[in-house]
């Protein structure tokens, strides 16, 4: 594809929860590229990973999707319009329960709930995740009458913090980005406790990102910049893991 | 492929939400629709203003609304919870709350559009014969307005049959209790079951489609009847 | 009737928006037969009936029958039947369900039967219509009977036949006078029609700008030189006229003026006596003639030779100029008033005056149903 001298325009398509994340991340490189910004395009675009996942395969104009979850980026790949070498986990979700009563046993918090928020669990990762930690903690049963589903991560959190829902299990992403929104406007609201369910998952929520076809030079500037040091401590302080490979291990 | 129990269950919630909208919009809209097109104050600007509201909001902003005012620790939420026991976000009796706002429009401006056609002079006629007010409504009004309330309720109907982003904000997505046809299928699209959204979409469409055929056919026979 | 069934009306009502018109009567109404309200478009005569009907709510009223207030009811509990000028049939409802909207609801059963008003309206073979299928006399009967049928304690008319034409009138007309016998109820007549007025009305109220101007029976009013009315270009009085006999050689009908009381004496002379067309009423009947002041002339001689029959013998009671050329003579024939509209050339070349006795010569006499040249 073109030199690097020639401005590219990068879009990039991502679940919902890694927005906020997302965007540190563009600031960061525009700074570290240490051109005049202007010269590059970056949009970010944000929604569901299968509805961005179904525009995708209609060709919408992205060249980069961070999706929730692994099986939509390998999809992609398989159908061919994916980058099979741009193919990796970029972060690995913490599942959280959050509510307004303390305790730390978070079937105890379930089992008093009265309405459970999650993501839906038929189309998002992080649903599928709340019900798998749902299930492993023994409680499905008294659970599913209490269940309200929203359409994605944000909805559920949404459900939550106008205090429809009493608890929520999403992730930990959200609650530091809305933590961070809530500090700066109320910094005296409390009552917001937050327990990591990771214990209580047999199988982590895996995020994986894929580019399109074909890559452009900004593109691969990006993917690049995802493995600095500065990228990632981006990625843990907006509330992910990292994902535990030789790659990255390597920096 | 043909429908699964999940949506036939989606379907039928479908209807009862629209039928108990319906019903409820027609006690509230009449009234409201008779004085709006009989009262003369600037006030009466501001309520007609406000009913057509959703017509022109996203009902995104509608169901963000309706569910800060559903919480517990507000005061309609707070009340509803107090007098009822149960919450208004997530059950059937919010999503009939919500959709009684979002499809007010639709059966308050025929049924103001009827009554400002309808001849006032009748009313003093039938009130000398000792006619008192709900008679004169059940005997002149409804009768003499019957295309406009047949409209109405054809209206409201329909329009809360298709409603999606009000459902989608407060709703929960629980099936039998707040998963709507339009919501399932948004949820099949998620899901990319294109086979059964098309199942979905298209009986929504055709059905929408009959209703509106149903209801210009009338109004246009009472036309030329008339 | 006594006078407990007298009805009293006082009313005060401001209309606009800085009380541009005021209505502020007081009055004492009989309590049978019909009182026509009378007076020019916007006296306030409709706002009137609307006050006494409830549906312009008053400052202040007072509506007394017989000893009943009702002045301070709703609408709905006033009990009086209110036929509107533009008839207000239920358009929805065929004539007989207009009817028993009405029927339904009636105030009392002590009302007529809808056999009975259908009769005597004469609609019976209208039941099946709508009312966009009548014809506006039609329709006004209709709305005649179903007010009627609700069995109110007095009959409202506001300007009945205004929007009905000219040949539908006299029908109606005819229905209305013969509702007075049938009916023990009040009638409230509203009207600019003097015609109209002096066929039906027995009492008459005259209104300008919402004030009471005079009121009173209609024989006495009509000839009151004092009263706007007489001015009118087809001012009239009504004389009440026994029947003496029939001539069916001329097939003309002789009436006397005088009473029948002092009818062996100077009562039966010729000269208190109209003679009009073969009548069907048998003699010692009462009808009512009605003499436009334009027909009559005065002579100070009994003319000998002349085409017209009715030549009465009165005293002028009062004479009224009109304008620069005109003049009203009032004279006295028998205790009854005739008006005569003369020149004031001629009222001054025959030296009319106070106390005169003159000859009327008439040139029409109108029956209450009947025209005769």
């Amino acid at each position: 594809m073109g030199s690097g001298a020639v401005a590219d325009t990068l879009s990039i398509a991502t679940a919902s929860n890694f927005r906020p994340v997302l965007e540190q991340l563009r600031e960061t490189f525009v700074e570290r590229q240490g051109q005049d910004p202007s010269m590059h395009q970056i949009t970010i675009s944000s929604a569901s990973s299968g509805v961005l996942y179904a525009q995708i395969l209609q060709h919408a104009p992205f060249q980069l999707f961070f999706s929730a979850n692994e099986s939509y980026p390998e999809k992609l790949v398989a159908s061919g319009r994916g980058a099979s070498e741009t193919l990796a986990t970029y972060a690995i979700g913490k599942l959280v329960l959050v509510s307004r009563s303390e305790g730390v046993n978070p079937k105890d918090i379930l089992s008093k709930a009265k309405r459970i928020a999650i993501a839906n669990p038929r189309t998002a990762p992080y649903g599928i995740a709340a019900m798998a930690a749902i299930e492993n903690l023994g409680v499905i049963e008294e659970s599913k009458s209490k269940l309200v589903i929203g359409n994605n991560i944000a909805q559920a959190w949404q459900f939550f913090h106008s205090g429809n829902a009493d608890v929520a299990i999403v992730a930990d992403a959200l609650v530091v980005s809305a933590r961070g929104l809530d500090e700066r406007e109320k910094p005296q609201r409390q009552g917001l406790f937050a327990i990591d369910l990771s214990p209580h998952l047999t199988h982590p929520v895996r995020q994986s990102r894929v580019a399109i076809k074909p890559v452009n030079s900004l593109t691969q500037q990006f993917l690049d910049f995802m493995n600095t040091a500065a990228a990632k401590k981006i990625i843990v302080d907006g509330g992910y893991l990292l994902p535990m490979t030789n790659k990255n291990l390597k920096q | 492929m043909s429908l699964l129990p999940s949506d036939i269950t989606a379907l039928w919630l479908t209807l009862q939400l629209a039928a108990v909208t319906t019903v409820i919009l027609m006690v509230v809209g009449a009234p409201l629709a008779w004085w709006l097109s009989r009262s003369e104050s600037r006030f009466a600007s501001v309520i007609e203003a406000t009913v057509a509201l959703p017509l022109i909001l996203p009902p995104t902003v509608i169901g963000f609304y309706l569910l800060m005012a559903f919480s517990p620790d507000n005061f309609l939420g707070g009340s509803w919870l107090a007098l009822t026991g149960q919450s208004l976000a997530f059950t059937f009796s919010g999503l009939v709350v919500g959709s009684v706002i979002y499809s007010l429009p639709f059966v308050v401006q025929p049924l103001q559009s009827g009554f400002q056609h309808f001849d006032h002079k009748l009313l003093e006629a039938a009130e000398t014969m000792g006619a008192g007010t709900l008679d004169r409504f059940l005997n002149l009004i409804i009768p003499l307005t019957r295309r406009a309330f047949a409209t109405a309720a054809l209206l409201g109907f329909a329009h809360t049959m298709g409603e999606f982003g009000v459902v989608l904000m407060i709703g929960g997505n629980i099936p039998g209790e707040t998963q709507v046809l339009s919501i399932a299928l948004y949820d099949h699209v998620e899901a990319l079951d294109y086979g059964r959204a098309h199942w979905l979409a298209g009986g929504l469409l055709a059905f929408s489609f009959a209703l509106l055929i149903l209801l210009y056919g009338f109004n246009r026979n009472k036309g030329l009847k008339s | 009737m006594g006078v407990e069934n007298k009805i009293q009306l006082a009313v005060e009502h401001s209309l606009g928006r800085d009380a541009e018109f005021s209505l502020r009567l007081n009055v004492l109404l009989p309590g049978r037969g019909i009182t026509a309200i009378y007076g020019p478009s916007g006296c306030g005569k409709t706002t009137l009936l609307r006050c006494m009907a409830g549906l312009e709510h008053a400052e202040h009223c007072r509506l007394t029958i017989g000893d009943i207030e009702i002045g301070g009811l709703p609408v709905t509990q006033r009990q009086l039947g209110y036929v509107f000028q533009e008839n207000r049939l239920f358009p929805h409802l065929n004539v007989e369900e207009n009817l028993d909207f009405a029927f339904k609801r009636r105030f009392s059963d002590n009302g007529p039967s809808k056999q009975q008003v259908i009769a005597w309206l004469d609609i019976e073979n209208l039941l099946a219509r709508k009312p966009n299928q009548l014809s506006g006399g039609q329709k006004q009967r209709v709305a005649i009977a179903r007010a009627l049928l609700t069995a109110p304690r007095c009959l409202l008319l506001d300007e009945p036949l205004a929007g009905v034409d000219s040949k539908a009138r006299h029908p109606i007309l005819r229905h209305l006078e013969a509702l007075v016998d049938q009916l023990n109820i009040p009638m409230v007549y509203v009207s600019h029609n003097l015609d109209e007025i002096s066929r039906l009305a027995d009492h008459l109220i005259v209104m300008d700008q919402g004030r009471l101007i005079a009121d009173g029976p209609l024989l006495e009013m009509l000839s009151r030189l004092d009263l706007d009315l007489t001015r009118q270009e087809n001012a009239a009085v009504v004389l009440n006229a026994e029947v003496l006999n029939h001539d069916d050689h001329y097939s003309l009908t002789q009436l006397s003026l005088g009473s029948s009381l002092n009818s062996d004496g100077a009562a039966s002379s010729v000269e208190t006596q109209l003679v009009v067309g073969r009548l069907a009423a048998a003699p010692g009947n009462t009808v009512r003639v009605r003499i436009p002041c334009r027909d009559v002339s005065i002579a100070l001689e009994r003319p000998s030779q002349s085409s017209i029959l009715n030549i009465l013998s009165g005293v002028i009671v009062g004479i009224e100029r009109v304008d620069g050329a005109r003049a009203i003579v009032k004279a006295d024939v028998q205790g009854q008033s005739v008006l005569a509209r003369i020149t004031r050339k001629s009222l001054e070349h025959l030296a009319l005056e106070t106390g005169k006795h003159v000859y009327l010569q008439i040139k029409t006499v109108a029956l209450l149903s009947e025209t005769l040249d």
